[in-house]
């Protein structure tokens, strides 16, 4: 697989010593849907803003088509689409000036494609931007971002502040336009019911490192969540040291350890480790590993 | 694109009603007060806030495939204008209404104002979209 994005062991940071981006490294492949997860200030928008070229890494490298964002930024940025949360459009601008302003930036911008999106999203051309609504700025953000049919589409928490319906709409129209022509996506969110609802491959950030890279799919198989009382073990350190142990939590009256095994195997073997019975050992949806996976670090 | 992006820019936008402004109420201002400099220096700062000199580039901008040298191309001349315009109709309302020697302070605030314009610019301020607000009050 030829890939659109990767990054080789990136570092940036915006403090001194205080790394937002650690030691990253993975790749999105051509058609690939990735979802960048993470909690608020994990390095997911350092990331996203490092691929398209408005930060410089201090350490490693990042390569967009081959090309690297910083040293030749419009030529990667002609190719990719990109709509953050936190983008402010040009307040008095109207929606028509805006998107011929976009016409003249990429010579490839697909009119059909315009027509479309303006029908289904019932788009007023003449409103200005400071008049729409957030959702309404926001389908304009994706239409200025994926009319030019860019090959790598980045999104940066796209639907964050976006009532539900609004949300899966707007995520099922990116998914759907782009992906289906094959174009990449990388999107960040902290919203597994986003991430479930595309089924994509997951990279789970935290603390600026990456700790977990795998298909949807594989991660429902592949991981599960032991839970020991606490009245059968005082120290959770005996868990972190078991075989396939990824993380050991402390909830209230139990311990939670994540494992990379099958739960019936990661329960026998708990059973004869800790020489207890009933140890419960559950396949967890995304949300949940998540939690387990990054959640109580703070 | 340089044109494309001025039509574009906030201080470019607003640069037409500052000098109108400008014009219009300068001789008034001028003939009531004795402290001309200090006026003529709120005017150049209302100019550059309702300009928005504390703004480079904003996130949506920066995505886009334009090259950062037009983009401070750009705010740079749009920022000059909206100083420059206004500075010398009211300059030239001054040189006629007063004589030379009061424009000649107007012409020096002027020109300190376009040094803040090239400092500002010219670091990497972080993007802050503040209101055009604090112009306004400085007006007022």
């Amino acid at each position: 697989m030829s890939f659109v994005l990767e990054f080789q062991n990136v570092v940036r940071a915006h403090r001194e010593n205080e790394p937002v981006v650690d030691d990253v490294s993975f790749t999105v492949g051509q058609g690939e849907v990735v979802g960048l997860l993470g909690r608020n200030g994990a390095g997911k928008t350092t990331l996203i803003r490092l691929a398209i070229g408005l930060l410089h890494p201090q350490g490693g490298s990042v390569r967009a088509f081959g090309l690297a964002p910083t040293d030749r930024p419009v030529e990667v940025k002609k190719r990719i689409g990109y709509v953050a949360e936190d983008q402010v459009l040009p307040a008095t601008a109207t929606v028509k000036e805006l998107i011929v302003f976009h016409r003249f930036l990429f010579p490839e911008w697909d009119m059909g494609l315009e027509r479309q999106l303006k029908d289904r999203f019932s788009m007023p051309s003449q409103a200005r931007i400071n008049t729409l609504s957030k959702g309404q700025a926001r389908q304009v953000a994706l239409l200025c971002a994926v009319c030019h049919r860019p090959e790598l589409l980045l999104l940066d928490e796209p639907a964050g502040g976006l009532d539900p319906a609004a949300r899966r709409e707007f995520l099922e129209t990116a998914i759907q336009l782009l992906n289906r022509e094959g174009s990449a996506i990388l999107f960040s969110s902290h919203q597994m019911s986003d991430v479930e609802r595309i089924g994509a491959r997951v990279v789970l950030i935290e603390r600026g490192k990456v700790c977990l890279n795998r298909d949807l799919a594989r991660i429902r198989e592949d991981f599960c969540v032991a839970m020991v009382p606490r009245s059968a073990l005082r120290d959770g350190a005996v868990l972190e040291r078991a075989p396939g142990c990824l993380r050991v939590r402390s909830s209230f009256d139990s311990w939670h350890a994540v494992f990379e095994k099958p739960p019936e195997e990661v329960s026998a073997e708990l059973s004869a480790l800790l020489g207890v019975d009933g140890v419960h050992c559950v396949r967890m949806p995304l949300e949940d590993l998540f939690v387990e996976m990054v959640g109580g670090q703070r | 694109m340089l044109r494309e992006l001025l039509e574009r820019d906030p201080a470019w936008k607003v640069l037409p009603g500052m000098a109108i402004l400008a014009a219009l109420a300068w001789p008034f201002i001028s003939t009531q007060s004795a402290a001309n400099p200090q006026l003529f220096g709120t005017l150049c700062f209302t100019c550059l806030m309702v300009g928005r000199l504390n703004q480079r580039a904003t996130v949506f901008e920066a995505g886009l495939p334009i090259p950062g040298r037009q983009f401070v191309a750009a705010r740079l001349v749009a920022l000059l204008a909206v100083l420059w315009l206004p500075a010398l109709l009211a300059m030239g309302e001054t040189l006629v209404l007063r004589g030379w020697k009061d424009a000649i302070p107007l012409l020096e605030l002027a020109a300190s104002s376009s040094l803040v314009v090239l400092v500002t610019q010219s670091n990497r301020i972080r993007e802050a979209d503040l209101p055009a607000w604090p112009g306004y009050a400085a007006a007022v």
